[in-house]
């Protein structure tokens, strides 16, 4: 099945489930009972079914369907989620202290799921599109590569050709480039603004410098081209991975406070 | 294509484990060292290779990743010859993960902690703030929430315990008094609910009002199908608090009204019944024809000038503007209506006859020899009869159930010719109680009157009630009345009551010109000039109250509201004795003084008592009826037909005839019932609202307000 095929069936079917329990709170609710319940256990299950994502990526053996598969209802299951919440919340904003906690944590982990969605398609087609993918945790090791690679390039131009046209720019403007990641946010969103500064920089100083050093620009130019991948890709798996520390975490802090929240409702008798 | 960075291929590319908690610390220099730090964060690192021996003789292992053997070797002793500089290790990605995630779980820990231990973490726990009305409680969670003192520990126990809802309900019902039945549905006991639903039923089934429209659709069919016969109805099932000030509590949908109720429809106006004689329940209680009024007595000159100008001359709203009432008599029927009141327009006697002396068939009674005393003989010219005042009265004394019964038909008084032995002799007792009535009269004055009343009533009646009656009959004109119609009175009745027979005595000429039965201006006070210019005794009592007329004494009303009138009315109504009834019967006539019965109506009661209509009952604040409605928040609403708008005349109504009957279900209202289009007007969605709420209670009785925390009580007490 197609990928544009199977998210307009998955679509389909989530709007369907969502105006199935829209009518369902309504039935419920005319029924003389409090809709705040039914949805409130709906909600936990659902957070428990979400959570249980995590529980089956770590225990690969539980005959249960790919991760692929559980990733797919853990997406869909937690949009679900978030119309529920906004009918628990009847369509309103809460208003104590304990449910204002919950609701922003409930927010932060949706908001944060959903642009975790975004990331993994965006972001993850980005850099498949890019000429190299470089594993994370290996950028830092090719950024220091880079950077002696630049600096023996430079300190062999200036060797060679007796002039410090080139060493003086790269220390005036290229060390700090190449000393460490750059351009997070350009890179987040796509601009190349600062790469062709760089370059446009690096071939102003052409005029200053003497034929021999010119031969040297273009491996310089090449060796800025490489790092600016390099800090593109770090840029967006940073940030691939980067979501995961509010998702997480919040989702740990919301295990703890949904059943304080339950025995507070259970207790006071009043939703 | 640029140069590849990265070599991925099988002994050219390290294996990475993000997985583990720490990295190498010399990544970033691009010469990390192979063995990595351990899982505690600690570098590992010692020599880049740890030479193998082979017989005697030591060789290098250093890693193809490292560039293979090196050319030095290792030492003799087996040392490499490459030592590896230590480095800081650092966290990998996933570990500041789990160190962000555990720390944030621990905060959340203590935020909960705190919030329960903490004097002020209960202003957390409060889901929102009250609603104004509520407002005050902010500070007491425990007066409304049965679990809130227990402390965390009893809120989980309360938690599971399944009945804190209803706990909580009767919390609010310390104040908010609804009844017995505050938690069954409408706060109406099963047997009401029963009737009212088998009367439904019988409208659906044949009342054409009644609009069984589409079911309610889906939505309620299935909502019907969740509701138990005995749903659990605490308060907080419609009452949502903490939702701030000024919110409303009391909303309640349309679906939930129709997941119980049998006639189902979508709003007023797709599918509500149609209106049945709204606002009628039953006529009204001062007879007030509009329509004659409006369509002739306002029009005749004799009145024109002081008919009203508008509805809002003689009707205003309640204080709580529900109900549209009367200024009131003075103020919007006495410019017409006071000479009817006072008897100046009456054809008849202006006074009602209270006490009299019945005429007697002096003749024969002295040709009989019957010993009767002193009695006069005018009464019997003028044919007095016993008036049913004096019947009630004289029924207080034993003997006159036996007189009646002898003397069945007591015109029979004043022709004695045919009478019997018998008769005659019940004539004499009949003359004697009279003449006993008059002496404890004199004797005691109200006192006797009042003691008579309620001998006679056989009522329990309370003393304000028997001084409204006896409408401080003054002793003097007892006396005088007595001295001119029997003088020797006080002298006769000790010696009758020794037994002794006294021999009949024929008063004459006792009554004056003035109609006076010898009043205290006799004939001879008046001079001949006088004697022209004096007016009758009834006119002299023109302001109102007793007077002497002949061997009558009369009670005049003049004012509205005549206590006098209005009690005699109000206890003979009641009264449950023949004699009560038949002087009921006489002050209720058309002509009699006062024409209380003019307009006020007289309803039968389900008891099958008669009750007069005094007044337009005033709405009293703690009655919740099904139905509401606020005159005061429609005036915005009103055209230039103003009230007509509504409340349209119907001039073919024949609303006087209907008051002959007691039932006051019998009712031509002067105005046409008011159609549901009418609301349907403005009460859509979209505008005025068409929620069931809008036009219905849903607690239905009458439920006092809220009342005053004894605690709060008790704490100003002591300041």
């Amino acid at each position: 099945m197609k990928f544009k095929t199977r998210r307009i069936r998955n679509l389909v079917i989530l709007l369907f489930v969502i105006v199935v329990m829209w009518w369902v709170i309504r039935i419920y609710s005319g029924a003389l009972k409090s809709p705040h319940y039914l949805t409130g256990w709906l909600l936990v299950a659902l957070f428990l079914f979400l959570t249980f994502y995590n529980i089956k990526k770590k225990l690969s053996v539980i005959p249960a369907g790919t991760n692929t598969s559980w990733l797919q209802l853990h997406l869909y299951a937690g949009l679900i989620m978030i119309f529920l919440f906004v009918e628990h919340l009847q369509w309103g904003l809460p208003r104590g202290g304990v449910e204002c906690i919950l609701a922003v944590q409930f927010v932060l982990v949706a908001g944060s799921g959903i642009a975790g969605i975004y990331f993994s398609r965006d972001f993850s087609r980005r850099l498949a599109e890019q000429d190299e993918q470089i594993i994370l945790e290996r950028i830092p090791q090719f950024m220091a590569k880079l950077r002696l690679d630049a600096e023996d390039l430079v300190l062999e131009a200036t060797e060679s050709t007796d002039s410090s046209t080139l060493a003086d720019y790269y220390v005036a403007c290229l060390a700090r480039f190449f000393s460490r990641p750059q351009n997070r946010y350009a890179h987040l969103i796509r601009s190349n603004r600062p790469l062709f500064k760089l370059l446009n920089d690096l071939s102003a100083q052409n005029r200053y410098m003497n034929k021999a050093e010119r031969k040297y620009t273009g491996r310089l130019e090449q060796l800025i081209r490489q790092k600016d991948m390099l800090d593109q890709q770090n840029a967006l798996q940073k940030t691939l991975k980067g979501w995961l520390f509010i998702h997480v975490p919040l989702t740990y802090s919301t295990a703890i406070l949904i059943p304080v929240h339950i025995v507070l409702v259970y207790a006071f008798g009043a939703v | 294509m640029s140069e590849q960075l990265q070599d991925i291929s099988y002994m050219k590319s390290l294996y990475e484990r993000p997985n583990q908690k720490w990295v190498c610390g010399k990544k970033s220099t691009g010469k990390p060292c192979l063995e990595g730090p351990d899982d505690r964060g600690r570098c590992q690192a010692t020599f880049e290779c740890s030479p193998r021996k082979e017989d005697d003789r030591w060789f290098c292992t250093r890693s193809q990743f490292l560039g293979g053997p090196c050319s030095q070797g290792p030492s003799p002793d087996g040392t490499c010859c490459r030592p590896v500089q230590k480095c800081q290790p650092i966290r990998s990605w996933r570990s500041w993960r789990g160190i962000v995630t555990c720390s944030i779980a621990v905060l959340t820990l203590a935020i909960v902690a705190l919030i329960l231990t903490l004097d002020g973490g209960t202003d957390l726990i409060s889901p929102g703030a009250l609603s104004t009305g509520h407002a005050g409680l902010e500070e007491e969670c425990g007066t409304c929430h049965v679990s809130f003192n227990t402390g965390f520990s009893g809120w989980v126990i309360s938690a599971f315990s399944g009945s804190i809802r209803a706990e909580n309900s009767h919390r609010c019902q310390s104040c908010h008094n609804l009844g017995g039945h505050a938690m069954e549905p409408h706060s109406l006991s099963a047997e009401r609910i029963e009737a009212l639903r088998t009367e439904q039923k019988a409208g659906l089934e044949s009342g054409p009002q009644m609009h069984n429209s589409i079911g309610g659709g889906l939505t309620v069919s299935l909502s019907r199908l969740l509701v138990s016969e005995s749903p659990d109805l605490s308060c907080d099932i419609c009452h949502k608090e903490h939702k701030g000030a000024g919110r409303n509590t009391t909303g309640i949908s349309q679906e939930r009204c129709l997941s119980c109720h049998q006639d189902q429809f979508y709003s007023l106006s797709n599918g509500h019944p149609d209106f049945v004689n709204y606002p009628s329940s039953r006529r009204t209680r001062i007879i007030f024809d509009h329509v004659s009024h409006l369509e002739k007595h306002f029009k005749e000159d004799k009145y024109s000038d002081k008919a009203p100008m508008g509805c809002g001359a003689c009707h205003f709203p309640e204080v709580d503007g529900t109900k549209m009432v009367v200024y009131g008599y003075e103020y919007s029927c006495a410019a017409c209506h006071q000479s009817q009141v006072s008897g100046y327009s009456l054809s008849g006697s202006k006074g009602v006859e209270v006490l009299g002396v019945p005429g007697l068939d002096i003749d024969v009674l002295k040709e009989k020899g019957i010993d009767i005393g002193e009695w006069p003989e005018e009464p019997y010219w003028t044919e007095d009869e016993l008036s049913p005042f004096m019947k009630l009265l004289l029924s207080a004394r034993p003997e006159f159930s036996k007189i009646e019964e002898v003397i069945q038909d007591l015109d029979l008084l004043l022709d004695l010719s045919d009478a019997t032995d018998e008769q005659l002799e019940q004539v004499k007792n009949l003359a004697w109680i009279v003449k006993e009535l008059f002496y404890e009269l004199e004797i005691k004055g109200a006192t006797a009157l009042m003691e008579n009343i309620r001998d006679s009533l056989k009522n329990e009646l309370r003393n304000s009630t028997l001084i409204g009656l006896a409408a401080a009959l003054p002793p003097d004109l007892i006396q005088s009345a007595r001295q001119h119609w029997f003088p020797g009175l006080l002298r006769e009745i000790p010696l009758y009551r020794n037994g002794e027979s006294i021999q009949i005595t024929v008063l004459t000429g006792q009554v004056d010109e003035q109609g006076t039965a010898g009043g205290e201006t006799s004939d001879d006070d008046f001079s001949e000039e006088a004697s022209e210019d004096a007016i009758s005794s009834e006119d002299r009592a023109s302001s109102g109250g007793w007077y002497r007329e002949e061997y009558q004494l009369r009670y005049r009303p003049v004012l509205h509201a005549d206590q006098f009138m209005k009690t005699w009315l109000d206890v003979s109504s009641q009264s449950s004795t023949a004699h009560g009834f038949r002087l009921f019967e006489f002050l209720e006539r058309k002509n009699a003084p006062g024409a209380c019965i003019k307009c006020h109506s007289i309803d039968k009661t389900t008891e099958k008592r008669l009750i007069v209509n005094w007044k337009i009952p005033v709405t009293d604040p703690n009655e919740h009826t099904f139905a509401k409605f606020s005159h005061t928040s429609h005036y915005s609403q009103l055209d230039e037909k103003a009230c007509f708008t509504c409340h349209k005349i119907d001039k073919e109504a024949d609303y006087a005839a209907v008051f002959d009957s007691r039932d006051f279900h019998d009712f031509a209202s002067n105005f046409q019932p008011i159609s549901r289009k009418i609301c349907v007007k403005c009460h859509l969605p979209d505008q005025a609202g068409d929620s069931c709420v809008n036009c219905h209670n849903y607690h239905i009785g009458k439920f006092p307000p809220a009342e005053i925390h004894p605690k709060t009580f008790a704490h100003n007490i002591n300041g």
